[in-house]
């Protein structure tokens, strides 16, 4: 199981990339996020979503002017919206055993969709990246 | 063989009639006899509803209870506009018809309720077109019965088609929503929301099986211009609450046919107390990268730029995208729907996805629509 400073980078890797294939001008303007993710010892759950928010943060170039909340202590969604009219679904649950280590994103623009991919060993992959 | 039931359509080309016409055409216990729909209608709508008539070879009846009249109409294939819709299926149930509905029920829940409530005193046979019977909703709906997944915690629902010449609407404004939108038949665009909408919240009420409490949703122009133009939403996310903390959340709406290998994103993403699935439309799939040229999406068609219906997209010659190939893909999804409402009728068996059950995506949606113009979590 990846320590905390291993999954901030592995986060910081990804919202890096989101945010340069925006800037590249791959999808047009992002205008929804979907993120998917889990959270284990060592991290609450109130944590793991406002990761997630921060990283919709970036590649929606401000912070959200509303959210709602649905949920219980086990899992949690939100739903947020930009002033530009943008939103976002950030869903994350407690990990277990048969989750693969998240999270899942999903990233609408105005011309075009970018998902990533984690596959089965996304983190200790990208740990492993020379930068 | 027993007696083929007759079916009268109500609505012709350019609605979603084009799909049901064919999977009723196609199953050997129905047969199409006649097509019709109310006096007055506009001349565009009538002379559609003609070309559907002349396709399949049948009359084509002016007014709707002439038509509930025939004796050889047994099921009533109803796809009359949206801001008439419920008209037309109080008139249907009232004539004792089975009745295969178009989705949403109509234009708002006040009204879609009294669709049901005919159709409950009546005790007509119904069904309203949905995604249940597709083998990856019908996976998902196996896994939360098996309770393999312990204490169901969360469903999230994926539901966008790629059709339509995106990126035309590259604008960072808000969508100001109406809570109470009357107008939705438009040629270049739709209420992607309700249309669309439908599917992923039928979906998750049904997944999650019980009453949902509270919705909270945004609507977007994300898209397209036409949309823009037509005061109608390209799409929308909502998040849905339900007793002991269950959630829902969907995200919806017509995308661009450049955005998706294949028809759009169709997931469904089921969240339990032990672990996490995913089902997924266009999983298992093959793959292809290759020197084979690409398909590439036409000049959009005069009568419906966006793609919305199989006669247009014919007409234009949008070709199928070859990239995603699905072991089992969508071309069935409309006949495996259709046959499983024969079904019932045949088996007196209720279909799942009858009016009673139809009523919970149009509550949501009508309460989605009045959050998202106020900006406030709605109850349903």
């Amino acid at each position: 199981m990846p320590n905390s400073s291993e999954r901030v980078t592995y986060l910081a890797q990804i919202a890096d990339a989101l945010v340069q294939h925006v800037d590249d001008g791959r999808i047009g303007v992002p205008r929804w996020l979907r993120w998917l993710d889990s959270f284990e010892d060592g991290r609450t759950i109130d944590e793991c979503v406002a990761t997630g928010l921060e990283v919709c943060n970036r590649v929606f170039g401000s912070k959200p002017t509303t959210e709602y909340r649905g949920g219980d202590g086990i899992h949690i969604s939100v739903l947020a919206n930009w002033d530009t009219g943008a939103s976002a679904l950030v869903s994350a649950v407690a990990r277990n055993p048969l989750v693969t280590e998240g999270p899942e994103v999903m990233l609408l623009g105005s011309s075009g969709m970018l998902n990533f991919i984690r596959g089965d060993s996304g983190i200790y992959t990208a740990l492993s990246v020379d930068r | 063989m027993t007696k083929q039931l007759g079916v009268l359509c109500i609505g012709g080309l350019q609605t979603h009639q084009e799909n049901h016409a064919a999977g009723f055409h196609s199953d050997p216990r129905s047969r199409i006899v006649a097509v019709a729909d109310e006096i007055g209608i506009n001349e565009r709508r009538r002379n559609l509803n003609l070309k559907l008539a002349e396709q399949y070879g049948v009359p084509y009846i002016d007014g709707v209870e002439k038509a509930l009249d025939l004796p050889e109409v047994d099921i009533v294939s109803m796809c009359a506009d949206v801001e008439r819709r419920h008209r037309v299926a109080v008139a249907c149930a009232r004539a004792g018809k089975y009745l295969y509905l178009d989705k949403p029920l109509a234009a708002n829940a006040d009204s879609a309720d009294e669709v049901v409530s005919e159709i409950a005193r009546t005790g007509v046979v119904s069904q309203m077109y949905s995604f249940v019977h597709t083998p990856w909703a019908k996976a998902a709906k196996q896994c939360v019965e098996s309770g393999r997944l312990g204490r169901l915690l969360a469903v999230h629902v994926d539901i966008m088609f790629a059709k339509g010449p995106g990126g035309t609407n590259g604008s960072k404004t808000a969508r100001r929503e109406n809570p109470e939108p009357t107008k939705f038949t438009f040629i270049e665009s739709k209420r992607e929301f309700f249309d669309l909408g439908v599917y992923p919240i039928g979906l998750s009420l049904w997944l999650v099986d019980s009453e949902p409490i509270n919705v909270s949703a945004v609507t977007g122009n994300y898209f397209f211009e036409q949309h823009v133009r037509n005061d109608t939403e390209d799409f929308g996310t909502a998040l849905i609450t339900f007793p002991a903390g269950v959630v829902a959340t969907v995200g919806t709406g017509r995308i661009g046919w450049d955005s998706h290998p294949a028809g759009g994103p169709h997931r469904i993403t089921v969240v339990g107390e032990l672990g996490t699935e995913r089902f997924d439309a266009w999983e298992p799939r093959v793959e292809i990268s290759s020197t084979a040229e690409s398909p590439k999406l036409p000049s959009p068609h005069p009568e419906d730029p966006m793609g919305m219906w199989r006669s247009t997209q014919q007409a234009a010659g949008i070709p199928k995208k070859a990239n995603f190939s699905p072991l089992a893909d969508e071309t069935r999804w409309y006949a495996d729907d259709i046959v499983a409402f024969l079904d019932c009728i045949t088996t007196g068996t209720e279909p799942i996805m009858d009016a009673r059950r139809a009523l919970g995506p149009s509550k949501v949606i009508s309460a989605a629509y009045r959050s998202a113009a106020t900006g406030k979590t709605e109850a349903i």
